[in-house]
């Protein structure tokens, strides 16, 4: 079979999996509400540059995470729970393949959440829209979902030996919002924690995207290369883990049982 | 009887958390705790521009951090039930359903007040709350009726699990609500006036108004008003909730459909 079709396989069998499951349906449709609200209402006397860029941007990054590391985190545990996590692992089409799909698959239906949250926010709180750089702000969000991706995949592979997934998958909402300044700037942050963010691609790309909408004090190729250079790091990471993952489970064959 | 309730909480609490390790323990229930707390008053501290007292955020994020113990465990109690394939057992068997809930309600009620302690707590120290200004009365009261009304409301959601398979859907969108309605993070005042009738209705709005009045402030009837007001709240969560329990069971027997969704 070849890889292309092994991806688009997964990836509409992903889609239609994701999309009866009401716990998705909550937080592609009905999270992005609230969260809009939240924000909203707490940034709702601040500065208009700082409405687009944290809770119109803010809401939308906060939901798109969300859904898409709920999702491919949830994935591996759902698998093992029916059974199939074995299966799907030792098929002859590549494991990886079949995740790449399962979050491109999730992705897809993930960006809903993102459109929604900014069409919530622009409907509730009709704030004046200034945009920097429009072809930048296209360029920068396709940056952004492309290294939630990434950390999708490396968190993918880093629960598929955990048979504590959900507990672990809990964690990485409102820690990743804080860690990578998706709804403030990370320099709020003391400079220790900062230094926990740049490791990690989401926060160059956040900073990237609030570049191209707002004036910030900071300029484009101080983000874009760490982000480059984070996003690279991730994936090989995340290689590298698949590698120890494939050794582990065909020498303790404990797979299903982690 | 007061031992076998005891032991059965005791048995629930091992339930929930035997599968965690210390080191779990200490990321999923109290790390997550403080970082969600941190995330708030970090947004709050960014919009006001750091220049105002950030005591009132960490103290109503604080209270909001029970809204994961209360409407998450005990409304999720058996919905967990149904996946350990122990529902129908439950249902068929002569003991209440509503002990059955308790056994988890009397968790919750600890865990919550102690999740906010330690969260004010660690919350306070981050961001400079003056601790010596707290009436420390007044404060662990306002925990104790906010754990308590959350509780009732907890218990009032458990019974849908007995007819409908979509729980953790609505037990999310009532947190988002309560976190909403609470005034934790933004004063409900700036709502219309809808929200603010809405927000009357759920609990920790009134709590938190209560605990934000511990700091620096002294027993008055306004507090004394809150809190009555809340364990009314509570109260009536707890009838309707008894309620709700004996007929969703009796309709959960007649249609046989609690695995069937």
């Amino acid at each position: 079979m070849r890889s292309s079709n092994v991806i688009l396989t997964s990836m509409s069998v992903q889609m239609k999996q994701t999309f009866s499951r009401n716990m998705f349906k909550f937080c592609m449709l009905i999270a992005p509400f609230f969260t809009t609200v939240i924000l909203g209402e707490m940034y709702r006397h601040s500065t208009a540059d700082n409405f687009v860029a944290y809770v119109v941007l803010g809401s939308g990054l906060w939901n798109l995470w969300n859904s898409i590391a709920f999702s491919s985190a949830g994935d591996i545990n759902r698998e093992r729970f029916t059974n199939t996590l074995s299966i799907i692992f030792s098929a002859p089409a590549d494991f990886r393949l079949i995740l790449l799909g399962k979050i491109f698959g999730n992705t897809i239906l993930s960006m809903g959440s993102f459109f929604l949250s900014v069409a919530f926010a622009i409907a509730l709180y009709r704030p004046p829209i200034y945009v920097n750089n429009w072809s930048l702000l296209i360029g920068a969000l396709i940056l952004t979902i492309t290294a939630f991706i990434i950390m999708s995949i490396f968190i993918a592979y880093l629960l598929t030996l955990s048979r504590k997934t959900a507990v672990y998958m809990n964690c990485l909402e409102i820690p990743f919002a804080l860690i990578c300044g998706f709804v403030f700037p990370i320099e709020n942050l003391p400079v220790g924690v900062q230094a926990i963010s740049w490791i990690f691609p989401p926060t160059w790309a956040v900073r990237l995207l609030r570049y191209s909408v707002t004036d910030v004090p900071y300029g484009f190729w101080e983000n874009f290369v760490p982000l480059i250079i984070t996003m690279l790091a991730f994936a090989l990471l995340a290689a590298w883990l698949y590698r120890i993952i494939f050794k582990q489970t065909k020498v303790l064959g404990t797979l299903d049982m982690a | 009887m007061i031992r076998r309730f005891c032991s059965q909480v005791w048995l629930g609490a091992k339930r929930r958390q035997g599968g965690l390790g210390p080191a779990e323990f200490l990321i999923y229930r109290v790390g997550l705790s403080i970082t969600t707390l941190l995330l708030y008053v970090l947004i709050a501290q960014h919009v006001t521009g750091g220049e105002i007292d950030l005591t009132a955020w960490v103290i109503g994020n604080a209270f909001a951090l029970c809204i994961y113990q209360c409407v998450f465990n005990i409304g999720g109690t058996f919905e967990a039930d149904r996946f350990f394939g122990v529902l129908k057992i439950i249902v068929v068997s002569p003991t209440s359903k509503m002990a059955v809930i308790m056994h988890n309600a009397a968790y919750a009620l600890l865990t919550s007040s102690l999740t906010i302690i330690f969260a004010f707590i660690a919350g306070g120290l981050i961001f400079g709350v003056s601790f010596g200004d707290l009436h420390i009365g007044m404060f662990v009261l306002a925990i104790l009726v906010a754990s308590f009304a959350c509780t009732g409301l907890g218990l009032l959601f458990a019974a849908f699990a007995l007819i409908t398979d979509s729980m953790y859907l609505m037990l999310n969108a009532l947190a988002m609500i309560l976190i909403i309605f609470s005034g934790a993070n933004f004063p409900i005042a700036q709502m219309p006036v809808f929200a603010q009738w809405i927000a009357n209705a759920f609990p920790l709005y009134r709590s938190v108004a209560a605990g934000n009045m511990a700091m620096g402030g002294s027993f008055s009837g306004e507090f004394a008003n809150l809190l009555i007001g809340e364990v009314m709240l509570g109260i009536t969560f707890y009838l309707i909730a008894f309620a709700l329990i004996k007929i969703i069971e009796r309709i959960s027997i007649r249609k046989a459909t609690l695995e069937m969704f």
